[in-house]
């Protein structure tokens, strides 16, 4: 069953076609990489599903609901949870914040309940503490690092809190913006399996933008390949790797040719 | 182990101290923050010198001297050009004399005995403080101020001149030391030799310098033995004391987290409840009427505290802050003002007020909701210039249907008068309860009156409160965590379900709402209203208070606007003109005062006088990292 369904979904910008009727689905459980050279409109992408950027034209369906009106936090309500490519967590804040103002949008408490502290009110915060401290421990950063400030935070840290923060809106499908972006192949090949764990443990879909070919092969289900704002090919790893198109977008002419 | 350590240290200084070792890491930045207090020091000292003048006759030349010499060695300094110990010795020079003299003046001011006790008390002050006991010396300070202020209030007319010129004394000695340290952060002893030296390209130090430094030594420590044979005679006395229950040293440490509480928590209901008891006597001893001046201060931090929710929690810059504070004034006028005939009760409409201003936060805020940073911060300054201007226009309303002669407000010959325009509303209605009118009859209940600025004092301090409670409710709440949220990243938290517009909208109306329940009862108590009131000076005044006092933090913003707010209030706007000769002149400068504090904390101290913890270890951590003082691994 398909939980994301992309249609000819296009976006341009004045003259310039990021995305050009690009069709994509996928299906529940998945992990599914989205490749491309630079410029190809991966990100792009990415933010006409999580509603930053509202498409030209085409249908985005998720879960049954058509998307690309709603704003991004109603996006995000619906249950689509991102990551950045580069970390933009709530610097000031503590971790355990971040991750609460990720469940945020869970929470039905009003805020003259906050002023008020009714039972329920008092009950749903210890609760959502609760799940956070769950979360710190999930991702690997331990309840001892709740207190920190996120920018005091190592760099792999502050990744793995943004995806806590991104657990934390309770999604259905995950959007991994560049995961392993400055990591030394040891964090890299953690990573990996924390995302391999992520959807057997949480039955997460998982789409990803990737660069590092390790991670891309080691565990995508599917790969959508996209350059120049088209997609080029689609299919499993091996049948990824040996598609010419895809080693001419990424290689040149001159490789494909010998 | 303690000492070994202090063995090691001790062989590290034998070493270091023939060589002048230059290599410990030099700090410009202190330095740098000593040049401006002196810069600081010197204008004061030249903006006194009437006053000295005045008041000492040629003497006052000396102040003028000592002002130029300050000004030319920080100015020199600041260029580098300079020998820096000339103006520390300068500092020391200026803050023991001014004691000295203070000291002197109190001599003749009051019978020995007393002078002798106060004396007493100033030196073990000084001793702990020396020793580096703080709380002891904080509170040791705390005795002698109060004990000085009563002696101030019981003093005959010849004596409290003498008082005056003697606290003119103390506060010179304050800034010379107290506030550099405080706002600055600097003390005296971080100032370090190498520091000034190396800075300045010293290679090594001439002999006077090392004799001055021998003198401080021999001062300090001469200073913390005796400190030290005091506590020793002392020690009979705690040993008896304690032997009676509890250990002496920390019976508040002792209790329970709860009941330390709770005990805070009434031991501050008393100091509020007591304290328009101790203004009064001030009251009596000075001949102004400071609590009226207090509570017009106290109402400006409840607007502080407003505001500090839509600039501090939501990052929101609002310059035009007193137009909510317009607002709520005007709802209370226009529901109250007899020539409207509403004259409905204060009662009702203080809380009317702060949904009338929630109202107009949010139609302010609908509009600006899409913009972000500076073009937010002029939308706002706009609304804030609208506001009075409409309150100044809307008393000579007509609305007629077109093409008829019908009038739907107001007649042909006479508009509908809603504000009264630039003459203002006058007479505001007044609270009353009980059949007595709040603010006009004093109130008994048995021995004790509580007269009119008494009961605002309260009434205030009870909205306050209220406010205060609020603040730290909601700063911990959902809301306030999206708050945050949007001040820190608005396209992350709109990414992770945090409705952007919603919580913008609730930023401003709730701030407004403070603004609001500050601006009816500001109304009812100077009962008599004017546009001019709520001028862009106003918002500036409120944002220096919670900028100033640390964006964000709402004990830094009490405690700093309490300060700033009464010092403007009360100080400088009472007690300096009629106390201090030439003092008007301080006080007609006193908006070039603020913008120059403003920034000298921009500049020196972005996070504010009292930041929130958080930020504060972060900035400290980012500080003490770039000068390389935390290596980690040696």
């Amino acid at each position: 069953m398909a939980l994301l369904e992309a249609s000819k979904l296009t976006k341009q910008f004045g003259g310039l076609t990021a995305v050009d009727a690009v069709d994509m689905v996928i299906e529940k459980g998945q992990i599914a990489s989205l490749i491309g050279p630079n410029g190809a409109g991966k990100t792009t992408f990415f933010n006409m599903v999580t509603g930053l950027y509202r498409p030209t034209s085409g249908k985005l369906i998720f879960d049954g609901i058509p998307l690309g009106r709603q704003r991004p936090n109603q996006v995000t309500a619906l249950g689509i949870a991102r990551t950045f490519q580069n970390i933009r967590l709530f610097k000031n804040m503590t971790a355990r914040e971040n991750i609460l103002v990720g469940m945020n949008c869970r929470l039905r408490s009003k805020w003259f309940e906050s002023l008020l502290h009714t039972p329920r009110m008092k009950m749903e915060e210890k609760e959502a503490r609760r799940k956070a401290d769950e979360l710190l421990e999930y991702v690997g950063l331990g309840v001892e690092h709740g207190d920190v400030v996120a920018q005091n935070l190592p760099y792999g840290d502050q990744r793995r809190l943004e995806i806590a923060r991104a657990l934390a809106t309770q999604p259905k499908l995950l959007l991994l913006d560049e995961p392993s972006a400055g990591m030394n192949p040891r964090e890299t090949k953690a990573l990996t399996d924390f995302i391999r764990q992520l959807r057997d443990d949480l039955g997460l879909t998982i789409l990803l933008i990737e660069h590092d070919m390790k991670v891309v092969m080691g565990i995508s289900d599917r790969i959508h390949v996209l350059d120049y704002g088209k997609k080029i090919a689609e299919g499993t790893r091996s049948e990824i790797q040996h598609n010419p198109r895809v080693i001419e977008a990424y290689l040149g002419k001159a490789a494909t040719a010998a | 182990m303690t000492e070994q350590v202090q063995a090691v240290q001790a062989k590290a200084k034998a070493k270091a101290s023939p060589a002048r070792d230059f290599q410990l890491n030099p700090r410009p930045d202190v330095v740098t923050n000593w040049v401006i207090v002196s810069a600081i020091e010197a204008i004061i000292l030249l903006a006194l010198t009437p006053a000295f003048l005045f008041q000492f006759g040629a003497l006052g030349w000396g102040g003028f001297a000592l002002g130029a010499i300050m000004a030319l060695m920080s100015i020199t300094w600041y260029a580098g050009k300079a020998a820096t110990y000339p103006v520390l010795v300068i500092f020391y020079v200026v803050s023991i004399l001014s004691v000295v003299a203070a000291g002197l003046v109190f001599l003749s001011a009051q019978p020995p005995l007393t002078a002798l006790v106060f004396l007493a008390l100033t030196y073990i002050t000084v001793s702990a403080f020396a020793r580096g006991e703080r709380n002891t010396g904080i509170g040791l300070g705390i005795i002698l101020v109060i004990g000085f202020v009563v002696l101030f209030a019981a003093a005959t007319d010849v004596a409290r001149d003498r008082m005056n010129i003697m606290l003119l004394l103390l506060g010179l000695y304050l800034l010379t030391s107290g506030a550099a340290s405080f706002i600055f952060d600097v003390k005296f002893s971080s100032l370090r030799r190498p520091d000034l030296l190396s800075f300045f390209g010293y290679t090594d130090e001439p002999g006077i310098l090392t004799a001055i430094t021998k003198a401080q030594v021999f001062t300090l420590t001469a200073m913390a033995a005796s400190y030290e044979a005091f506590q020793r005679v002392m020690k009979p006395v705690n040993r008896a004391i304690a032997s009676g229950g509890t250990a002496v040293a920390s019976p508040v440490r002792a209790m329970p987290a709860s009941t330390r509480k709770t005990a805070t928590v009434i031991v501050a209901i008393l100091a509020l409840l007591f304290f328009p008891l101790f203004v009064r006597q001030l009251e009596r001893a000075t001949n102004l009427s400071l609590l009226i001046t207090m509570n017009v201060g106290l109402l400006f931090v409840v607007l502080a505290l407003g505001l500090n929710i839509v600039v501090g929690f939501a990052g929101l810059l609002d310059l035009g802050y007193a137009a909510f504070f317009a607002i709520g004034a005007y709802t209370m006028g226009i529901f109250t003002w007899p020539n409207l005939g509403l004259e409905w009760s204060f009662w009702i409409v203080i809380w009317l007020s702060p949904i009338v201003a929630a109202i107009f936060g949010m139609l302010i805020g609908a509009p600006t909701l899409r913009l972000r940073g500076d073009y937010l911060a002029i939308v706002t300054l706009a609304f804030g210039e609208i506001v009075p201007r409409a309150i100044r226009e809307l008393w000579d309303i007509k609305i007629r249907v077109p093409f008829t002669d019908f009038y739907l407000i107001g007649s042909k010959l006479e508009g509908f008068n809603l504000t009264n325009g630039p003459q203002g509303m006058n007479p505001v209605g007044r609270p009353s309860l009980f059949g007595l009118e709040i603010g006009v009859d004093p109130i008994h209940l048995g021995a004790i009156t509580i007269s009119p600025p008494m009961q605002w004092y309260f009434l205030i301090i009870l909205v306050g409160g209220l406010v205060l409670f609020a603040a730290f409710r909601l700063e911990h709440s959902k809301l306030g965590r999206a708050w945050m949220a949007i001040r820190e990243d608005e396209t992350a938290a709109d990414a992770m379900g945090v409705d952007p517009i919603r919580t913008k909208l609730m930023a401003f109306a709730l701030g407004a709402s403070f603004s609001g329940f500050a601006g009816s009862i500001y109304a009812a108590m100077i009962q008599a209203i004017f546009p001019e009131l709520f001028s862009f000076l106003v918002s500036i005044f409120l944002l220096i208070l919670v900028i100033v006092s640390g964006m964000g933090n709402i004990w830094g913003v009490l405690v700093g606007g309490l300060f700033i707010s009464l010092f403007d209030r009360v100080v400088l706007a009472q007690i300096v003109p009629q106390y201090v000769p030439g003092g008007d002149v301080l006080q007609r400068w006193r908006w070039v005062m603020y913008a120059a504090g403003l920034i000298a904390v921009m500049v020196l101290r972005p996070e504010g006088l009292f930041p929130s913890k958080a930020r504060q270890a972060e900035l400290h951590e980012a500080t003490d990292l770039e000068l390389g003082l935390v290596t980690g691994d040696d």
